[in-house]
């Protein structure tokens, strides 16, 4: 599942560990995230969508497997 | 408790988690003790140095262990940004993701060593052949008893 956690982080000009904290979660789930290695669930989805104020299709894309 | 706690569906805070956690360290010194004790006690009834020297050595590193996980939880207790720190750690799906995928590896791993050490074994000695197949039955019944226990909680 590919996502713009990248783009959307650099936009708004914070960090990786600010966005882990944010959200809660280790920084190193957000690397994972920003590389693709890892997919997160639906909570951890939500609550990044709600940080950037956006809804969750337009954080994360899905693609059918 | 012990069960969800281990598959973190736990909903307790990470101070009421390490308070429990201080509580098991003090466990672990007293459990610690007694095999000292025993090893002490009953230094004459105990049949070889072995087992005199299993209870005491293990008696020593629980001790060792218990005091050790209680300096550091008691620490971590005091300090509220590592506190904060070590809830996010513990709690990170991703870290709980890994540990499940570990764990079910090593479990496959385990299981094929084990199928790999009785077909030796078969050949070699009749004994070690039957302990490895007792372990392989138990370790599948163990998979498959925690299975049916995991399915009904989720």
């Amino acid at each position: 599942m590919k996502n713009r956690i990248i783009e959307l982080r650099k936009e708004k000009r914070i960090t990786q560990e600010e966005l882990a904290a944010a959200v809660s979660v280790s920084r190193q789930t957000i690397i994972s995230l920003e590389n693709g290695k890892y997919n997160s669930s639906l909570q951890l989805a939500h609550k990044i969508a709600t940080y950037f104020s956006m809804s969750i299709e337009q954080v994360f894309i899905f693609e059918e497997e | 408790m012990l069960l969800k706690m281990a598959l973190g569906s736990s909903k307790k805070s990470i101070e009421e988690k390490v308070k429990f956690r201080i509580l098991l360290s003090v466990a672990l010194i007293v459990l610690g003790m007694a095999s000292i004790i025993i090893s002490i006690i009953f230094e004459h009834s105990i049949p070889s140095d072995f087992f005199r020297g299993f209870y005491a050595g293990t008696g020593g590193g629980l001790i060792g262990a218990g005091v050790i996980m209680l300096a550091m939880n008691i620490v971590l207790l005091k300090n509220k940004e590592k506190l904060k720190k070590t809830e996010i750690e513990e709690n990170d799906e991703r870290n709980k993701f890994l540990w499940s995928k570990a764990s079910s590896l090593s479990f496959l791993i385990t299981f094929f060593s084990l199928y790999g050490g009785l077909l030796i074994a078969g050949i070699f000695n009749i004994v070690v052949f039957y302990t490895i197949l007792c372990l392989a039955a138990a370790m599948f019944f163990i998979f498959l008893v925690t299975f049916l226990v995991v399915r009904k909680i989720y």
